[in-house]
């Protein structure tokens, strides 16, 4: 039986999903594609942690509730478990972040095949002109028709924070942008993930029988914890105010989000204004402001989570360092740190570096290594991203939040014989037999095994 | 794993009790200080790569496209 039945106060939930880059190479220094590296990360998972294989062959599902698998692109992906605290979510992609450092290292000391291998938390490829993203999912209760006009005017301001930095392709000198990927965004609302990608993605499948899932694909792979907690925190308590009709569009209401976000996206000083409806013309500080704004009037509300008043208070401390300009918020954010880098450099050499030479220099701040700028910089702590109350990424490698359903799923993780079951999300169930573990409800700590009437996998 | 973890324990907290400098120009100023430490920092270690290393760096890290 549930412990927890469903409850409307408790409604914040989400998770994150994050795709890395990964290049191998033999022993003798050629390149190896990088499914077959992904596929190798993978295998190497299945011996190092416990585990139940997923639907999809090439998914594993984890003790601490989530999942490592290889996606599309043959980008190795990893999924944290539902979460209903922001600060959880940074550790738990913090985990997997140490995960697949820990895996990559296993690889090139066991692999007969496998020398070298780069891994990089990056999000766009110069070189091939592609993208690959971080994306994040939420349980809300609004109607999916409804919900573009209130959340859009949200996701184009916050690359402010959110953004990862990086290089403007096809502009020469290379031009700085906040979020390199946002320029693979043509319009405002789109249901695809890998082409004519929509600032809104409208796929919004069922959730918990009772709610829905808001799936965006807009955000970008991220070093700062600080930026990862503001991203999830901020969007979440948007929506329990969309839910609950409280949040005025009034100066929100953009009049072409994907020109906005293109502006935002090129603009470090966040000067530039776009137009809203009503005539007026707002900056992203200002968009971001005014939804802090109604956000914070509702933080110590009955119907919000314990956490918002904090979340409130760096969200505000963030905007009113963004005031002051890119230095003041460089060592805590991706974009400003790669920015004052980059403006020097290209200052100092008149902009006549050639852009491969920024761009190589642009992937070395993501590498996770010794030699990845981002990691050196952390290891000599002179970045300021990180949060108090959030550490300890071994621990939630092994063990689920304890608050979601991922607990439910992680136990039986542990407990169960994987040749014997698999899982998905929603439950895990026998290969061979028709019982089935349900884990439909996101609040329930706990399961309940169920005769189901589809036919077990092998039958099927 | 735990003994393999590569993640120190960090002092420096962004949401740390401390005032952040949004309100007192001394903040600022140690803030500004951070951003200056950190370019002389890269300045001193990050080496430009040549063209041509550049150029097999980008050849060499080409990904598929993802989602």
């Amino acid at each position: 039986m549930s412990t927890k039945s469903f409850d409307r106060s408790h409604a914040c939930l989400f998770g994150l999903e994050t795709e890395y880059a990964v290049n191998g190479y033999s022993k003798k220094g050629d390149s190896i594609d990088s499914e077959e590296v992904s596929l190798a990360l993978l295998e190497h998972a299945v011996t190092l942690l416990p585990h139940l294989r997923g639907l999809e062959s090439r998914r594993l599902f984890l003790s601490n509730g989530g999942s490592f698998y290889v996606d599309i692109g043959g980008h190795p992906e990893f999924c944290t478990p539902e979460c209903t605290d922001p600060k959880e979510v940074v550790r738990y992609a913090w985990a997997g972040d140490l995960l697949l450092i820990t895996l990559a290292e296993d690889v090139c000391r066991y692999s007969r095949k496998i020398g070298q291998l780069r891994l990089y938390k990056h999000n766009v490829d110069y070189a091939s002109k592609t993208t690959w993203g971080c994306h994040e999912s939420y349980l809300h209760f609004v109607d999916p028709e409804k919900l573009p006009r209130y959340i859009i005017p949200h996701l184009v301001s916050r690359i402010l924070y959110t953004g990862a930095g990086g290089f403007l392709l096809g502009t020469y000198p290379p031009k700085f942008t906040l979020s390199p990927r946002s320029w693979f965004f043509k319009s405002p609302v789109s249901d695809s993930t890998t082409n004519h990608r929509g600032i809104f993605n409208t796929r919004s499948e069922p959730l918990g029988g009772f709610g829905r899932r808001m799936h965006v694909i807009l955000g970008e792979s991220l070093h700062s914890h600080v930026a990862t907690y503001l991203k999830i925190g901020s969007t979440a308590l948007i929506l329990l105010l969309v839910e609950r009709e409280l949040l005025s569009l009034e100066s929100l209401d953009l009049l072409d989000p994907v020109v906005a976000l293109h502006a935002f996206a090129s603009d470090p000083f966040s000067k530039s204004k776009v137009p809203c409806s009503g005539g007026k013309f707002q900056t992203a500080l200002e968009i971001q402001a005014r939804y802090l704004d109604q956000v914070q009037r509702y933080a110590e509300a009955d119907f919000m989570p314990r956490w918002a008043p904090e979340l409130c208070r760096t969200w505000r401390n963030m905007l009113e360092l963004l005031k002051e300009g890119p230095e003041a918020v460089a060592g805590c954010l991706d974009w400003a740190t790669r920015y004052v880098f980059f403006s020097k450099l290209q200052s100092k050499t008149r902009n006549s570096i050639r852009p491969e030479r920024l761009f190589s220099l642009d992937l070395k701040f993501s590498k996770l290594s010794e030699d990845g700028i981002f990691f050196h910089l952390d290891r000599r702590c002179l970045l300021n991203h990180r949060l108090k109350g959030v550490n300890h990424p071994e621990d939630a490698l092994k063990t689920p939040p304890s608050d979601t359903r991922a607990k439910a799923r992680g136990e039986m993780v542990k407990k169960l014989d994987e040749c014997r079951y698999y899982c998905d999300w929603e439950y895990i169930a026998e290969a061979k037999g028709r019982r089935r573990y349900n884990l439909s409800d996101p609040f329930a700590t706990s399961g309940e095994w169920r005769e189901n009437r589809a036919l077990p996998r092998e039958l099927a | 794993m735990e003994e393999r973890t590569r993640f120190a324990r960090r002092e420096v907290y962004f949401d740390s009790e401390q005032d952040l400098g949004v309100s007192h120009n001394a903040g600022l100023e140690q803030i500004r200080a951070q951003a200056s430490e950190i370019e002389q920092v890269l300045e001193k270690i990050v080496k430009v790569p040549t063209e041509e290393q550049a150029r097999k760096e980008l050849l060499d890290s080409q990904q598929e496209s993802g989602q």
